[in-house]
């Protein structure tokens, strides 16, 4: 995949996010402390808010283009958006988040089947539970299993294990390693823990007050801790 | 006097109907958003369904604001009795015409009215979303 994020320049209250880089790895992690625009990228990318100036191109559409007027709504981005509250419909049930981005079944091909999402997420038996029914873990996975139902291009995923205790982010770490290799989708996972970002991701982008202040390989040589920084 | 009374109680609806509608978390919307819904459909399925309690509270209040309505009904419409006539209008005119215990019963039913009203809507607003 390749992503191109140019000039993109959003102001903030404190700051500004600056951003100009070109990814191509299948996952690629947004690192930093909380407050640090990560969040917003995200929503950049997504088509969620409108850039200062911006050119975002994946693969071979261009989504957002400033000086052309360009700006493809969210809807047509075809982008899986997993944000950090999860935002599950509280009035809906399981089944009816599952299926509220779902076009059509004989689209989506068998690897984006409803059955199998569910079958690697495991969540087949929550289908007819209310959303306000499920423990932390299992909204997660609906929640992932919502936004791959829309056989997105790209998977955008704010600290998605961010509210939850250590043993349920083990628990769903090996979720995300089968979603991320069975089926080999593009992902930009945004997260401040670094065992994650080592766990899941190819390449780290160090965020800090909306600039990349770093970029490298995610791998604990690669990307040492250097100071006590979270 | 209908129209008086619809007149006066509108902006009093517009307006809760706006901050139930703002306070659908704009999360929701666009999350929907990503998921391929267009705003049409955002809306009826999304912001619409998490709203209507609040809806449903602020046209409560209005009836009862509407309840209390004197003046611009009784400019607009007059005050004929079995037509035109409404609760303060007819306690108006019981005063008047010194009938102080048919005043007083209308009041009471006003007062419950008004009570149940309040309450209604307070039920629906405070209520926990599911």
């Amino acid at each position: 995949m390749n992503l191109l994020l140019k000039n993109i320049s959003l102001p903030l209250a404190d700051f500004s996010i600056e951003v100009d880089v070109e990814l191509q790895s299948q996952v690629t992690a947004v690192f930093g402390p909380s407050g640090a625009g990560k969040t917003s990228l995200l929503d950049l990318i997504a088509g969620l808010r409108r850039p200062a100036s911006a050119f975002i191109q994946l693969d071979n559409r261009v989504l957002t283009h400033t000086a052309a007027g360009t700006l493809v709504p969210p809807r047509l981005r075809e982008m899986g958006y997993v944000p950090q509250d999860l935002a599950l419909f509280p009035h809906l049930s399981v089944r009816q988040n599952l299926l509220y981005g779902r076009k059509s079944e004989s689209r989506a091909g068998p690897l984006f089947s409803f059955g199998h999402i569910t079958e690697v997420l495991e969540i087949q038996p929550l289908a007819r539970r209310r959303v306000t029914d499920l423990s932390g873990g299992e909204r997660q996975r609906v929640a992932l299993a919502r936004a791959l139902l829309t056989s997105p291009r790209l998977l955008l995923l704010d600290e998605p294990l961010r509210s939850l205790d250590e043993a349920l982010k083990a628990k769903i770490v090996p979720y995300l390693q089968r979603v991320r290799d069975e089926f080999k989708l593009p992902m930009l996972y945004v997260t401040h823990d670094r065992q994650e970002v080592l766990a899941l991701c190819d390449e780290v982008l160090e965020m800090r007050r909306g600039r990349i202040t770093k970029r490298t390989r995610a791998t604990a040589r690669d990307w040492p801790i250097i100071n006590n920084e979270l | 006097m209908l129209i008086a009374l619809g007149v006066m109680s509108f902006p009093l609806l517009v307006l809760s109907a706006r901050i139930a509608f703002e306070q659908v978390h704009p999360r929701f919307e666009q999350i929907a958003r990503t998921l391929g819904a267009g705003e049409a459909r955002v809306f009826f399925t999304i912001t619409l369904p998490l709203a209507w309690r609040g809806i449903l509270g602020g046209m409560t209040l209005a009836f009862a604001r509407a309840l209390g309505e004197f003046g611009a009904t009784i400019m607009v419409a007059g005050n004929i009795p079995g037509q035109t006539s409404t609760l303060s209008l007819s306690i108006f005119q019981h005063v008047q015409l010194g009938q102080d215990a048919q005043a007083y019963r209308l009041l009471g039913v006003s007062v419950a009215l008004a009570f149940l009203a309040v309450w209604i809507s307070e039920c629906l607003l405070l209520r926990p979303r599911r």
